[in-house]
């Protein structure tokens, strides 16, 4: 009978360290972390769509709208294409940014061949938040650019 | 006699086991409680960040707007340098303090040239316990060139626990 008792004892103590644990182990402020990401993630796209490249004074949307249709064929001061120019161009703000604040992230784009060589970073294995922006290129021709951020 | 000093012995053991297990358990409680409210605390903590990115990041004073439209996720770099000055007058300050809380809110150029660091808004804790870094793109546009430049506004919070 006392055997009982002890057991009892045992499994109850073995029950609250094993939710002691769990309660310690998990993660804080996931909640806050999770909104947090899909602002940035929508922010990025449309800051870095929306800049003015040292191009003709085009946009970066521009250039990567011109790439996708002509496969590059307008020249920019600097004597590139407008596909090699996107790239540079997106390749400095990811690495500016992203990068740098120890984020990992993967950039890639679809709907057209010149762009789809184009992409950043490394997919993410786990958790993520992922945007895909439209973008137009004329009327039925869209292009559909991909940002995830691992979480 | 001897088998009710036994008796005794027992109940005494009973009871030492009893009250043991009382006080770990109400530790053990107190402890979890302690946890659970400093967890609570670091989600207001990383809301109250959030909240703070948001209202700066739709600030009417700083938008771009165009024929009365504003255009989303963008500063005015015009505004935003007189606003910067602005915010240097003490009462001034106080008044966003309802906005921003104790916070510093700083505005720079990443791409393409770097030149512009400006604070939106400065107001930190002399002692705080934690400091919560938001980073968020933003655009700034430049109405004298026409431009827009890839920018990063910085949010620092404080909070005192």
């Amino acid at each position: 009978m006392e055997i009982m008792g002890l057991a009892i004892i045992v499994i109850l103590v073995s029950l609250g360290l094993l939710f002691a644990v769990r309660f310690m182990l998990k993660p804080q402020s996931q909640q806050a972390e999770r909104a947090k990401a899909p602002v940035l993630v929508a922010n990025f796209l449309n800051t870095m769509l929306g800049t003015t490249t040292p191009c003709n004074k085009r946009t970066v949307k521009e250039l990567i709208q011109d790439c996708a249709l002509t496969g590059g064929s307008t020249m920019c001061p600097d004597g590139q294409h407008s596909c090699d120019e996107a790239r540079d161009i997106m390749s400095a703000l990811f690495d500016d940014t992203l990068k740098a604040w120890h984020k990992d992230y993967h950039f890639s784009m679809s709907g057209a061949t010149p762009i789809e060589a184009i992409s950043f970073g490394t997919p993410c294995t786990g958790a993520r938040e992922k945007k895909v922006h439209p973008l137009p290129v004329r009327p039925g021709f869209e292009i559909s650019l991909a940002l995830e951020i691992c979480q | 006699m001897k088998k009710a000093q036994i008796q005794l012995f027992e109940t005494i053991g009973v009871l030492v086991v009893f009250f043991f297990l009382l006080i770990a358990g109400a530790v053990f409680y107190f402890k979890m409680q302690e946890i659970s409210i400093q967890n609570d605390l670091a989600q207001q903590a990383h809301l109250r960040s959030l909240q703070a990115t948001q209202r700066a990041m739709f600030l009417p004073e700083l938008d771009c707007s165009f024929i009365g439209v504003p255009r989303e996720n963008c500063f005015d770099v015009l505004k935003l340098k007189a606003f910067s000055k602005v915010m240097q007058d003490p009462h001034v300050l106080q008044t966003y303090f309802g906005l921003f809380g104790y916070a510093s809110i700083n505005v720079s150029e990443a791409y393409p040239d770097k030149p512009f660091v400006g604070w939106m808004y400065n107001n930190p804790l002399d002692e705080y316990r934690s400091a919560l870094k938001s980073l968020s793109p933003v655009l700034l546009y430049d109405p004298v060139a026409n431009q827009y430049a890839f920018g990063v506004m910085e949010v620092v919070t404080y909070s005192t626990h």
